[in-house]
């Protein structure tokens, strides 16, 4: 009871730390409309397809004749009650085009997180406790991951899954003319889960790998071979145990490398997530869905963070709560 | 100094490298054919003795574009990352030393930073003020020196307490003279090795920005992979393999430059 009262507290101050955050990136927001040369808008009076009225409407629409300190006011207000305005090039409110894409990318990012920890999870055990050249070829392969483009390791699996074995389609969701069809889905999402794997599979592994090494050398790992525990059992049952939960931590702190991949990925396998949302957006020049795409990202963010922070506290008892 | 002999990491890191910034800034001097003149007649050919990279979609010469198309992504792969080690080691040190405000307002910055995927606030950034080299070098270095802020911090937080510190500042020295007489010095084999770090990942952020079209020059590795990838399906894996591979080759020479480093001051 007294330790659930911790978790509670614990929970409850990850959360007020959300708000500092999603106010700090609606000022990033804010900030970069009006920096932008000429204002957010000035750049669409030499777009044909928008007349110096429809412009001098939009202005009017977000308040930019008015004080910057209540314009700024107003932004904030209007964010907070999910009003993004509306998208220059769909047409609708930006929080519904979000809502469209925004799963796409929670379901990459998750298989990824699933695919990456497994591989970085498995090799780090084979590199400790095989050691040796593997440990090294390990090693060097994760190293060569690091260096590697991601964008250029997807098209080479274009070229080999697709253009060679033509086993896997290279490009969007499903099959054109059909509906949502789960089996199209998951086909379409191996190589984009792969490519996005690459790039996170180096940290966790390493980290495992250190873990692995730490927990082997310690004291009451050494007291239980000494209790006459055979290698498997102490193995298993204690240092794997232990030297799994830094891995969590791993995916927690590279959050932002998980969605910023994923923004990489989604452009080469036209994966209809954030961020081939985001990158539209950049090609036509809709601000209303840039600026709304940036936040939403550091939302995932800080999601992903406090979702680790606190399935940390359910695994390790050590954890100091305050 | 125990061991300053220059290790295996060390030469092929140099080598990769030198040998890219020699293609790519002085191969026209000695490259005989041109990377950008078109053949439109000998498209997509396979590599062969004439074209040993074979040709792409123009019938331009893919060995002589991957060995020229390096320019920016050195030149970028190098500013951007002594631009990130600048601010990140002087933003670290000063805010360790001044410490309480200062360093609390720039820790929540730091925070606010590492919370938005990097790709996307430079994508952002790009598209708002334009694609030119020294706006995606500075992009790149407003966006990544919280990492190095963070070590030279650490580092600051614990020289700062040793007597050799308090001497110059009970002589009266100045937070300054301190600064840039001990601080810098005495942790100066740390930030060279992250410099080593921060132009290799310089050099891939480059290549996925010039990828997605925000070249910021000609030649490019990451736009000439764009281009081989509308015609992938044609099957001339030629255009694809070699500039990706450039691309690998140089941020690793940076990346193993700082990994021998680290070895050798170990």
């Amino acid at each position: 009871m007294h330790l659930n009262r911790g978790i509670a507290k614990y929970i409850a101050k990850r959360l007020a730390l959300l708000p500092l955050t999603i106010f700090s990136v609606i000022t990033i927001d804010f900030v970069l409309i009006h920096l932008a040369p000429g204002g957010p808008f000035q750049i669409l009076l030499s777009d044909p397809s928008f007349s110096p009225q429809e412009v001098a409407t939009l202005q009017e629409e977000y308040g930019l004749n008015k004080p910057l300190l209540i314009q700024y006011f107003t932004y904030i207000y209007q964010v907070l009650h999910g009003n993004f305005g509306i998208s220059y090039f769909y047409g609708v409110p930006v929080i519904r085009v979000i809502m469209d894409y925004l799963p796409n990318t929670l379901v990459l990012a998750g298989f990824s997180i699933l695919v990456s920890s497994a591989i970085g999870i498995l090799f780090g055990i084979l590199s400790t406790s095989l050691g040796g050249l593997i440990d090294r070829a390990l090693n060097t392969l994760a190293i060569l991951s690091y260096t590697l483009p991601v964008f250029w390791f997807g098209i080479l699996l274009i070229l080999v899954f697709s253009v060679s074995l033509r086993l896997l389609p290279s490009t969007g969701v499903y099959v054109s003319n059909t509906g949502f069809n789960l089996a199209q889905y998951l086909k379409h999402i191996i190589m984009p889960t792969l490519s996005l794997s690459l790039l996170l599979y180096p940290p966790v592994y390493f980290f495992t790998r250190s873990s692995m090494l730490e927990v082997a050398q310690a004291n009451f790992v050494r007291a239980l071979y000494g209790k006459g525990l055979s290698e498997g059992v102490v193995f298993r049952k204690h240092v794997l145990r232990n030297a799994l939960l830094p891995v969590i931590t791993v995916i927690g702190l590279h959050g932002a490398v998980l969605f910023g991949g994923a923004t990489i990925v989604e452009i080469v396998f036209t994966w209809p997530g954030m961020g081939l949302l985001t990158y539209t957006a950049i090609l036509n020049k809709d601000y209303p869905i840039l600026l709304a795409s940036v936040f939403f990202y550091s939302l995932l963010v800080a999601v992903l963070n406090l979702i680790v922070d606190i399935v940390y506290v359910f695994i390790d008892p050590r954890i100091n709560l305050k | 100094m125990a061991n300053t002999k220059l290790n295996g990491e060390i030469m092929f890191g140099i080598s990769v490298i030198l040998f890219f910034t020699i293609t790519s800034f002085f191969g026209k001097y000695f490259i005989p054919i041109n990377p950008s003149v078109q053949h439109l007649s000998a498209a997509f050919q396979p590599p062969s003795w004439s074209h040993p990279f074979g040709t792409d979609y123009l019938g331009r010469d893919v060995f002589a574009r991957t060995l020229e198309g390096g320019s920016v992504s050195i030149e970028v792969g190098v500013a951007a990352g002594l631009l990130t080690v600048v601010i990140g080691g002087l933003v670290g040190i000063f805010s360790a030393y001044y410490g309480y405000k200062v360093d609390i307002t720039i820790q929540r910055v730091v925070d606010i930073i590492l919370s938005i995927p990097l790709i996307v606030l430079v994508l952002v950034l790009v598209a708002l003020f334009g694609s030119s080299i020294a706006l995606i070098v500075f992009a790149i270095g407003i966006l990544t020196w919280p990492s190095l802020a963070r070590i030279t911090r650490a580092e600051t937080l614990s020289l700062k307490e040793r007597d050799f510190v308090y001497a110059e500042i009970v002589a009266g020295a100045s937070g300054i003279h301190v600064v840039f007489r001990h601080l810098i010095p005495n942790q100066a084999k740390t930030i060279l090795v992250y410099s080593g770090l921060a132009m290799s990942s310089a050099t891939l952020i480059q290549a996925a920005l010039s990828y997605l079209g925000f070249t910021g020059g000609s030649v490019s590795w990451g736009f000439d992979l764009y281009m081989a990838q509308q015609y992938i399906f044609n099957g001339s894996w030629w255009m694809t393999f070699f500039p990706g591979a450039a691309i690998t080759l140089t941020s690793l020479g940076f990346y193993m430059i700082s990994e021998g480093l680290r070895k050798m001051w170990r």
